[in-house]
C-alpha cells in the first residue's frame, strides 16, 4: 500500500456534496480521490473540477476497469448499494459503503462473503460508534458511572423530504428498499447494539401512514413523490438477561426536541444525539441531576460521516480490523428484515447473526 | 367535570391558575371508609382528606389495615373515629356510602367487590385489579347495581391532558401516527420506607411479587394517558423480562417474582401506534416521570415539565399550526413552549402542595359523581382497558404473540 490511499468516490448526490467532499480537505497526505464517478455526466464533471478530482466517469464499470483505486467509497442510493459495492470488490478495491449496505439480508451476506473470499477491507456506515459524542457516550457507560445499562431508546426520524431543501429527487428515500427504518433507524439500531451487543429477538409494528408528499422546496419543487414502504415503525429489541431497547423510526415526528438515543443504567441516563456532533452529551445521575458535555471535534456540526472513510484509510495504513464491521452491519440489516417479518406475522423473531462490539475506542 | 359544577378560579401560582369547586347542592358530605393505610394513604390521601374543604364534601368514618396496630394509630393520627383490621367489618357498616380502596393491587378486586356487593359507591386505586376479568367483573356489578365506580389514575381529569386531547381532536397535530409516555422510576424508596414503627417502615415487597411490577405501579399512568387521549387500542405486543433478581429493603433481600423491565408497544389501528415503558430509573431530558410525546403528520406535541407531585405536565412543546395551540387552551411562553390556563380541578393551593393531589382529585371527583349521579369520566371501563392491555402484554411478552384487544371503553 502506498503511503497515500487512492480513493474512488462512486455518488455524487447529496450526501457526497453535502457531509463527504467538504470535509476531505482533513485526510490530506493520507489519501486523495484520483476518480469519482456520477449518474449524470455534468455532476461527476462539476464535482470534479471543484474538488480537483484527476477523473470523471458516468459509467462504473469503465471507471473500475481504468482506475488504479485502491478503494471504493460507496455513496449511492440505498437500492444501489449492493451492486455498486460488489462491482468495487470484484474489481479488487476496498469498500467504505454508505448505509444499510444492502436491502436484504442475503445481499448483506454476499458482500460480506465477497469481500473475505478476496481479502478486501470493508467500512460499512454508519460509522456513528466513531462519532465523538458518541464515543463519550460510550465511555461514560463503560466507566461504569451510569450502572448497567438496562434499557435504551432510538429514536430515527425522519422528514418527508429528507430535509428542506434536499436538492436531489427524494424518491429513493421512499421506494423499496428506502424508507425511514433503512435512512433513519439504523444510526440508533448500529449505536445501541454497539453499546449492548447484538440483540436476540426482535418484535415490531410497521404501517403506511402516507402515501405521497409534495416537495415544497429545492429543485424537485412542487412534484408529488409517492411513499411506497411503510414509513411508521416501531422496534423492540431484546438484548436478554432482561435487558430491552425500543426504536422508533418513521417521517412523521420531525417537530421532536427528544434525543436520538437514551441509554439508561440502574444507576442514570446518558442521552446523546446521534448526528450531531456539536451536541452535548447529557449524564443524568440521582440525586446530583443533569450534566452537559460537548466533545470538541474538527467538524463544527452535523455528522461527521468521513470518519469512517478515514477509518477505512487507518484500517489500510496498517492492516487492523475495522470497526464499522461488514458483521456489525449484517445483524443490523437482520434486525431490520426481522422487524418486517415480526409485524407481518405479529410475532417476536429470533435474531441468528451477531458480532464483536469489543475493540471499539 | 366542569359543565357540572361550578367552576372558580383561585389565585395564580406558577403552574397556572388553580381551581377549585362550589355547588349548591353538595351541602353535605358523602361517608367513606378507607382501606389500606400504607404509604399512599399516609403521605397523601389522609393528609388532603384532612383539609377542611375536604372534610366538606368526605367525611372519613372509618380506616382499615391488615395490619390492625396500624389502623389504630393511623386512626388516632388523623382522628378518624373507628379503626378495623377486617375489611368486611368496614364495609358492612351502614354509615358509609363510599369504600376507597387504597390495598396492594392483589386486593383491589376482592375488597372492590365486597364492596360493591354490599351496595357501596368504589374508588379503586390503580391498577383496579390484576386481570382483564377481575376488572369486568368489577364494571358490570357496579353497572348492575347502579353505584359509582371511579378506578384511578385520573389522568383526564388534568388539565394537560385535556389540552392535548383537544388538539388531537381538533386535528391540530393532522393525522396522529406515534405517541409515546414514559415513567421513570418507581414506588420503591418513599419517606413512609425509611423511618420507624408501623407508619414510617412500610413494607414495598409487594412491588416484586406476581401481582407487583412496573407496569401495574406506574406504567398504568401513561396507558390511561395515552388511552385516554387517543382512545381504545387495538392491539398490544411487548417484551419484557427480569433485570435485578434480588431487591434490598433494609435488611431485607426481596426476591423479585415480577417483570422489573418491560415495553408496551399498542396499536391503535389506522397506522397510529403506541410505545410505554415500564422501566425503573428512565430518566432523560424528555422522559420525566409522566411525559408524553403525540406526533401527526401535521405537528407533535411533547412534554417539557412536570410538576412533581401530581405527575402531570404542566409546560409543552408544541408544533402546529398558528393558534391551535392558544385555540386549545394554551398559554404561549415563547418558542414554541405553552402553559396552562387552569390545574387539577378541586386542587387548590394547599391540596396542591400536598402529595398526591391527583389521587385527591380524583376522589372529589368520585364523590361529585355520587352526589349529582352523573357517570365517571374515570371511569371503571376505561380502567378495565388499561387492565387488558397489561394482561395482555405480559402474555404478548411471554408467546412472543401480538395480542388483540377486545374491551373498549
Amino acid at each position: 500500500m502506498a503511503d497515500v490511499a487512492k480513493l474512488a468516490l462512486i455518488g455524487c448526490g447529496d450526501v457526497a456534496q453535502r457531509d463527504y467532499l467538504p470535509e476531505f480537505h482533513r485526510l490530506a497526505g493520507r489519501a486523495k480521490i484520483v476518480a469519482v464517478c456520477g449518474r449524470t455526466s455534468e455532476r461527476a464533471r462539476d464535482v470534479a473540477s471543484r474538488y480537483g478530482i484527476p477523473a470523471w466517469y458516468d459509467d462504473l464499470d469503465r471507471m473500475l476497469a481504468e482506475s488504479d483505486a485502491d478503494a471504493a467509497i460507496n455513496l449511492t442510493p440505498i437500492q444501489a448499494h449492493t451492486e455498486t459495492t460488489l462491482a468495487a470488490l470484484q474489481a479488487g478495491m476496498h469498500v467504505y459503503s454508505e448505509k444499510p449496505v444492502a436491502t436484504s439480508l442475503t445481499d448483506a451476506e454476499r458482500i460480506r462473503d465477497k469481500a473475505s473470499q478476496r481479502g478486501l477491507t470493508l467500512v460499512c456506515a454508519p460509522s456513528v460508534l466513531l462519532f465523538p459524542q458518541v464515543r463519550y457516550a460510550r465511555e461514560i457507560v463503560a466507566s461504569g458511572t451510569i450502572g448497567e445499562v438496562h434499557a435504551a431508546l432510538g429514536r430515527g426520524y425522519g422528514g418527508v423530504p429528507p430535509w428542506a431543501g434536499y436538492p436531489s429527487d427524494p424518491s429513493p428515500f421512499f421506494a423499496a428498499g428506502g424508507g425511514p427504518l433503512a435512512d433513519m433507524g439504523v444510526y440508533p439500531l448500529h449505536a445501541i447494539t454497539g453499546v449492548l451487543g447484538p440483540a436476540r429477538r426482535v418484535s415490531a409494528f410497521a404501517a403506511q401512514a402516507q402515501r405521497d408528499f409534495v416537495v415544497e422546496d429545492g429543485p424537485f419543487a412542487g412534484r408529488r413523490a409517492p411513499i411506497e414502504v411503510a414509513d411508521n415503525w416501531h422496534l423492540m429489541l431484546d438484548f436478554g438477561d432482561g435487558r430491552l431497547a425500543s426504536v422508533t423510526a418513521n417521517n412523521v415526528a420531525h417537530a421532536s426536541r427528544a434525543p436520538q438515543m437514551e441509554l439508561f443504567g440502574l444507576g442514570g441516563t446518558v442521552s446523546v444525539d446521534l448526528l450531531d456532533v456539536s451536541a452535548p452529551v447529557e449524564t443524568y445521575l440521582p440525586g446530583q441531576g443533569w450534566s452537559s458535555q460537548v466533545m470538541p471535534h474538527e467538524r463544527a456540526a452535523g455528522p461527521d460521516h468521513l470518519l469512517g472513510v478515514e477509518h477505512l484509510v487507518d484500517c489500510l495504513a496498517t492492516g487492523a480490523r475495522p470497526l464499522p464491521s461488514i458483521e456489525h452491519a449484517v445483524h443490523v440489516i437482520e434486525i431490520m428484515e426481522a422487524a418486517a417479518r415480526s409485524a407481518a406475522t405479529n410475532s417476536a423473531i429470533r435474531l441468528e447473526t451477531t458480532f464483536s462490539h469489543d475493540g471499539w475506542p | 367535570m366542569a359543565e357540572t359544577n361550578q367552576v372558580v378560579q383561585s389565585a395564580s401560582t406558577e403552574t397556572g391558575p388553580l381551581l377549585t369547586t362550589h355547588d349548591s347542592r353538595l351541602t353535605t358530605p358523602v361517608r367513606a371508609g378507607l382501606i389500606g393505610c400504607g404509604s399512599l394513604s399516609l403521605i397523601g390521601i389522609l393528609p388532603q382528606l384532612s383539609e377542611p374543604d375536604a372534610k366538606r364534601r368526605v367525611e372519613l368514618a372509618a380506616v382499615c389495615d391488615v395490619n390492625e396496630e396500624r389502623a389504630r394509630e393511623t386512626a388516632s393520627r388523623f382522628g378518624v373515629p373507628h379503626a378495623y383490621g377486617d375489611a368486611q367489618e368496614l364495609i358492612d357498616r351502614e354509615d358509609i356510602d363510599l369504600v376507597l380502596v387504597i390495598t396492594p393491587i392483589e386486593y383491589h378486586h376482592p375488597i372492590a367487590m365486597a364492596a360493591l356487593r354490599a351496595g357501596k359507591h368504589v374508588y379503586v386505586q390503580k391498577t383496579m385489579a390484576t386481570t382483564y376479568a377481575e376488572a369486568r367483573e368489577m364494571v358490570e356489578t357496579a353497572r348492575e347495581r347502579g353505584l359509582t365506580l371511579v378506578a384511578a389514575p385520573g389522568q383526564m381529569l388534568a388539565p394537560a391532558m385535556q389540552a392535548m386531547k383537544r388538539l388531537v381532536d381538533a386535528g391540530a397535530l393532522g393525522d396522529v401516527y406515534w405517541a409515546w409516555g414514559n415513567t421513570g422510576g418507581w414506588h420503591h424508596d418513599e419517606p413512609t420506607r425509611r423511618g420507624e414503627g408501623a407508619l414510617g417502615a412500610v413494607d414495598p415487597s409487594w412491588y416484586y411479587r406476581a401481582a407487583g411490577g412496573p407496569l401495574r405501579d406506574v406504567t398504568v399512568y401513561v396507558l390511561h394517558s395515552l388511552t385516554g387521549i387517543l382512545g381504545p387500542a387495538q392491539r398490544v405486543t411487548a417484551m419484557s423480562g427480569i433485570r435485578a433478581p434480588m431487591r434490598h429493603w433494609r435488611d431485607k433481600a426481596i426476591p423479585v417474582e415480577v417483570d422489573d423491565n418491560s415495553l408496551l408497544l399498542l396499536d391503535f389501528g389506522g397506522a397510529t401506534f403506541a410505545m410505554a415503558g415500564g422501566q425503573s430509573s428512565r430518566t432523560g431530558p424528555l422522559m420525566q416521570w409522566g411525559a408524553m410525546g403525540v406526533y401527526g403528520s401535521g405537528g407533535a406535541i411533547e412534554t417539557l415539565e412536570i410538576e412533581p407531585l401530581s405527575g402531570h405536565p404542566t409546560r409543552l412543546s408544541v408544533a402546529a399550526h398558528d393558534g391551535a395551540a392558544e385555540r386549545g387552551g394554551l398559554r404561549p411562553l415563547g418558542d414554541g413552549t405553552y402553559g396552562l390556563t387552569g390545574w387539577l380541578p378541586y386542587v387548590t393551593e394547599t391540596h396542591a402542595a400536598i402529595p398526591e393531589p391527583h389521587v385527591y382529585a380524583d376522589i372529589l371527583h368520585a364523590v361529585d359523581c355520587i352526589e349529582l349521579g352523573k357517570p365517571p369520566l374515570v371511569s371503571g371501563e376505561h380502567g378495565a382497558h388499561v387492565v387488558e392491555i397489561i394482561e395482555k402484554g405480559y402474555l404478548a411478552a411471554r408467546t412472543g404473540q401480538t395480542q388483540t384487544l377486545e374491551s373498549r371503553f
